[in-house]
């Protein structure tokens, strides 16, 4: 096995409202993330996947949990640690227009994170954001432009840029394709995968877009409501989805061929909230196949053979606990 | 256009429709010679990107361009053979509601917030089909039952529902008069997966019932794979391929729609890079001459960045504006 980059462990957010209510964001979640791989994270807006992905690089602190970056617990440095941590960690956004400060250049925008890390010299600086132009495939001239003058594409070229500056070695990607248009999206997600490969970089992967999220990523999370629901190579998620919620997620996207029908299986309702969610499994309301221990007691994470591993008591009933 | 036997009238068509919004920046050339019919009972897909026209096509349709700045310039719409665009105000608004319809892409922003639901899918009934209040409020809770909301709703606002509920309620209005025509642009964007799978499944569902024509708009080639019969594919303001959508997935011919396709991930398939397409949509203030596609297209002739290649027909129902194949199908 490759060596492990990130290590999540139960990892709590929560978020108070009046009235003594809560967002129970993030629930506990936990992952691992192996060095050079891209693990993608799908689910529906407010599953909690933004709360993960901004806590495991401390923009926002997690309530509760460890997060072991190579063998260091770096859940509660601060300061200059917590600065020099920032560099081998970041985060690209998924609106490039509103992450984007509107009153800066290109140039300022992609040489602001060398500024605030003291990298080096102006003419060094100068030199690194004419390399990290080229890298993420602006040309020069770019430089002296503002974010209202560049398209969805070109804005997010700079938000890479600036994630790369400092010459990170994880980077959680927030829906960077999601706000742009198929052709765009399609060039931003090859430049991505050539600067994993040019960088040998790691990616947290978040989307709601399953085809995306196939595309691109070695494993992937599923996340359900603030837990994580299932884990799994990409291949075998696709192929052979345990948790019903995954099944019901991949058997509603709209598949751009014809003459493949599938069984689809229409969830009825909404995704429920979660402020102060109930016990149980956080899916049983929803679910077709839940008997009554579901909305009794919430299942346990279980391997079911390769890497794959589910939290549902139709499966754990058969499966070796882990 | 090419009149194929068998085939049932029209019950939208779309000849040489011209769209600009004259701005303060320059002339925005939003549609640019648009062709399009759907016929009787079918659903077409328009699919394109941001900036293609296809919404300003579906407010033409509706007669609401925003005006001033939109001007429609030339063209003809006719929608069950009557022409629309010389009609005014008074007439167009009998025919919405009635004829014609509408779902809006963001049914947070296109609810009335201090009105409840029910009353404003009664307001629809009442204005277009001049009933009296009592027996639109009788009408709009049947709409509501229909779409999948308990009647006992009508009288919660907008915030009380959820986006997928919102986008139910949009539909109720827009169905309410039953429209001969629907159009529903990017019905399910700001939607879920598995909420969208709701809605897409719902609106399938009322096409039987309610209306006999759907114009589909959106982004999502995946969705025209499930919801429709017939796609035109859009870009700088005009239809650069259109045929079934068996005939058009499986053999695709303009490069753009072949970049398109490249583009998307493939969840059947894994792929190592997507065929992506190079460069960016054009500025519709200053369109390229010839092809608009031409700066993009890696099969770029030099007929291409001269003169607009007009619709060649490559198969049964099947036409493409390219060059590569203007002479082997035959023009027009």
């Amino acid at each position: 096995m490759t060596e492990q980059l990130l290590e999540v462990v139960d990892l709590v957010k929560h978020f108070p409202l009046p009235r003594n209510q809560r967002v129970h964001a993030v629930d506990g979640i936990t992952f691992n993330i192996a060095a050079g791989e891209t693990l993608g994270m799908v689910g529906e807006s407010g599953c909690g996947k933004t709360t993960a992905g901004r806590a495991i690089v401390r923009l926002i602190e997690p309530d509760r949990g460890r997060l072991i970056y190579r063998g260091q617990d770096i859940t509660h440095l601060a300061g200059a640690e917590l600065l020099s941590m920032r560099r081998r960690m970041q985060i690209i956004f998924q609106d490039p227009y509103s992450s984007l400060d509107p009153r800066k250049s290109a140039g300022q925008l992609i040489a602001e994170p060398l500024l605030i890390h003291r990298w080096g010299t102006r003419g060094r600086i100068r030199e690194r954001v004419r390399e990290l132009l080229e890298q993420v495939g602006l040309t020069p001239d770019m430089v002296s432009k503002y974010p209202h003058e560049l398209d969805g594409g070109r804005c997010q070229r700079i938000g890479i840029a600036r994630a790369l500056a400092l010459g990170p070695e994880f980077i959680v990607c927030d829906e960077p394709v999601s706000a742009l248009d198929v052709s765009i999206q399609a060039q931003i997600l090859n430049l991505m995968k050539d600067l994993q490969e040019r960088l040998s970089l790691t990616y947290l992967f978040i989307s709601h877009n399953l085809a995306v999220v196939k595309h691109i990523s070695d494993r992937v999370v599923v996340m359900y409501l603030g837990v994580v629901v299932e884990t799994a190579p990409t291949e075998a998620l696709f192929e052979d989805p345990l948790h019903p919620y995954t099944q019901a997620l991949l058997s509603a996207i709209p598949i751009p061929a014809v003459g493949e029908r599938r069984s689809r299986i229409i969830l009825s309702g909404d995704v429920p909230t979660p402020v102060n969610p109930g016990p149980g499994c956080r899916f049983h309301k929803r679910c077709w196949l839940a008997s009554p221990v579901c909305g009794e007691a919430a299942p346990k994470m279980v391997d079911a053979g390769g890497g794959h591993l589910v939290a549902c008591f139709r499966v754990s009933e058969g499966a070796v606990i882990q | 256009m090419s009149e194929l036997p068998g085939r049932t009238q029209p019950l939208l068509e779309i000849e040489n429709l011209h769209v600009e919004y004259r701005t303060l920046d320059g002339i925005v050339k939003a549609v640019n010679g648009l062709n399009l019919r759907i016929d009787e009972g079918k659903a077409l897909g328009l699919v394109g990107e941001t900036g293609a026209g296809k919404t300003t096509t579906a407010l033409a349709v509706m007669k609401l361009v925003p005006t001033p700045p939109g001007v429609i310039t030339a063209g003809s719409v006719r929608i069950a053979g009557r022409e629309i665009l010389p009609l005014g105000d008074a007439e167009m608004q009998h025919l919405r509601g009635n004829q014609v319809s509408m779902i809006f892409q963001n049914p947070m922003a296109s609810l009335n917030p201090v009105h409840d639901v029910g009353s404003q899918i009664a307001e629809v009934i009442r204005l277009h089909q001049g009933v009296s209040p009592r027996e639109a409020r009788v009408r709009a809770a049947g709409m509501l039952r229909a779409v999948g909301i308990p009647e006992n709703r009508a009288g919660d606002f907008p915030h009380e529902f959820s986006g997928g509920m919102k986008q139910r309620v949009m539909i109720a209005i827009a169905l309410a008069c039953r429209p001969r025509l629907l159009i529903a642009d990017e019905p399910t964007t700001a939607l879920d997966v598995t909420i969208q799978a709701q809605v897409i499944d719902l609106i399938k569902s009322l096409k039987r019932d309610y209306s006999g024509a759907q114009l589909l708009i959106t982004h999502d080639l995946g969705l025209v794979a499930e919801m429709c019969d017939d796609v035109a594919v859009m870009y700088a303001g005009r239809v650069v391929e259109k045929a079934d959508i068996a005939e058009l997935f499986q053999n695709p011919r303009h490069p753009y729609t072949l970049g398109l396709f490249g583009s998307l991930p493939n969840l059947k398939k894994s792929v190592h890079r997507l065929r992506s397409i190079g460069g960016l949509s054009p500025d519709p203030k200053m369109l390229p001459r010839g092809c608009p596609f031409h700066p993009r297209c890696a099969e770029r002739m030099d007929v291409c960045t001269e003169r607009t290649p007009s619709e060649s027909v490559v198969g049964a129902g099947h036409t493409v504006c390219c060059w590569k194949y203007s002479e082997s199908g035959g023009t027009r």
